[in-house]
């Protein structure tokens, strides 16, 4: 009796295994054969269910820690607002500086006939969760396919590109962070309009691709998007250099990106609301 | 209902780690009491329900974490399988085995989901982050016994098991897995 209990548990082990190992085959060649997929309807349903969760814990732990930073704040607001005063008056004649630069640049443009194109629209999401693995960078925001938002739309902050959005439910999104090592965006190197690759390498920001050893390019030299790759408009900050390592053997230089953007402070992004994104 | 507890306890735990966690300093490393309660029901439940409740984690983590479809309910199948065939080695259900038992899934798992992104972005592999990991295994192996004791509990009470002295400070006259 005993012996046929551990026959019996010894042949669903070895059916459990068989049935994993095809599995595995099975998401081997799903993966390698279509790409990236679009979520069906029962995992929209679950990634909304789930999100309405991750949105209601956040709110409530934001809202506790905003209480707290606001007391702590008050401690020494009149020197912060001083401070801020002082601020202010800069920016207000660094402002004037730009609205000037602006109006010479449209009198220019109008000079030389430009086509006029208007900015894409933009909808601002807050953030409701974060991968919680180590091996993939991704993002959930509060906004979803309800807000116009598709698969392969741009996202960023005011600093800079924070990377794509890869799946949708009808009210929260996921977003693949640049960052991420799956991730790869086309650049030009603001200086010289090298075209170059970055792809994410985690924590550490990005690695610069195929720039050839002859291309001038120095720390601190400025990395923007080229808008070749159909998903980021042009001229969208990347980061800078931070380092450059030039091998005796291979055509290309080893450069590694400090990015523009904090991944660790992010709360709230800008997704651009891009129509005809090649990404699919 | 076993199975429903256990689920619903572990999107509850998913969505703490995906928000209030991430909120500590990455220098404390990030807790992973989901991961706890993975190996817990892998080690502790019968195969086809371990089986099934693992399934189910691995396809809401699909949902969720990474770019791939289809890759976690893999990984976890794939860690249910070495789970069951550890369990046939580890007959002890003491402390010491429980953190070797988590730590030694833990690095499965890394593992395995190392390969699988070696495999399907060769271009751009991941780094092997040592020191993350070292530091997740060490919260792990702090976390591990408090979180075994919870969820034998949960489950003791679940399948209307005598309660097992948990909380009494006195020990188990059976120390052999269940």
């Amino acid at each position: 009796m005993k012996k046929n209990v551990k026959k019996s548990k010894g042949v669903k082990f070895f059916l459990l295994s068989g049935i994993t190992l095809g599995l595995i085959l099975i998401l081997i060649f799903i993966i390698t054969s279509s790409g990236r997929q679009k979520f069906n309807a029962p995992q929209k349903a679950v990634f909304d269910l789930v999100g309405r969760g991750q949105q209601l814990i956040t709110s409530v732990t934001r809202n506790l820690t905003d209480v707290f930073t606001s007391y702590t704040s008050l401690l020494d607001v009149q020197k912060e607002n001083k401070k801020l005063r002082e601020e202010l008056a800069r920016f207000k004649t660094v402002n004037n500086e730009y609205l000037e630069a602006v109006a010479t640049n449209v009198r220019l443009a109008n000079l030389l006939e430009l086509k006029e194109s208007l900015p894409a629209p933009t909808l601002t999401a807050e953030i409701v969760g974060r991968d919680k693995t180590m091996w993939f960078r991704t993002v959930y925001i509060n906004r979803g396919s309800s807000d116009g938002i598709h698969q392969g739309m741009p996202v960023v902050t005011v600093e800079g590109v924070v990377g794509q959005i890869l799946n949708v439910s009808p009210h929260f999104s996921k977003v693949l962070l640049a960052n991420d090592p799956t991730s790869a965006i086309d650049v030009l190197i603001q200086k010289n309009r090298t075209h170059g690759i970055i792809k994410g390498i985690g924590a550490e920001g990005y690695q610069l691709h195929y720039i050839l050893k002859k291309s001038a390019i120095e720390k601190s030299d400025t990395i923007v998007t080229s808008g070749l790759d159909g998903v980021f408009p042009k001229g969208l900050p990347i980061g800078t250099v931070s380092s450059v390592v030039k091998n005796r053997r291979g055509m290309f230089q080893k450069i590694s990106i400090q990015p523009a953007v904090d991944f660790a402070e992010l709360e709230y992004l800008i997704v651009i609301l891009r129509e005809n994104s090649l990404v699919k | 209902m076993l199975i429903g507890c256990f689920f619903t306890l572990g999107v509850f735990l998913f969505i703490l780690q995906t928000t209030v966690f991430q909120l500590f300093p990455p220098w404390l490393g990030r807790m992973d009491p989901l991961f706890v309660l993975l190996v817990f029901s892998a080690f502790h439940l019968k195969i086809f329900p371990g089986a099934f409740l693992i399934l189910l984690f691995g396809l809401i983590m699909d949902i969720f974490l990474g770019v791939f479809s289809g890759l976690y309910p893999i990984i976890f199948l794939t860690l249910f399988c070495f789970i069951q065939w550890l369990s046939k080695l580890i007959i002890i259900n003491e402390p010491p085995q429980q953190i070797f038992l988590v730590l030694i899934s833990f690095m499965f798992t890394n593992f395995i989901n190392f390969i699988f992104i070696n495999l399907l972005v060769p271009e751009n592999p991941p780094e092997w982050l040592w020191e993350t990991i070292l530091v997740q295994l060490f919260i792990l192996a702090v976390i591990t016994v408090p979180l075994f004791k919870i969820y034998g509990l949960i489950l003791a009470k679940l399948s209307h098991k005598k309660s097992s002295r948990i909380f009494s400070g006195k020990k188990k006259t059976n120390r052999f897995k269940e």
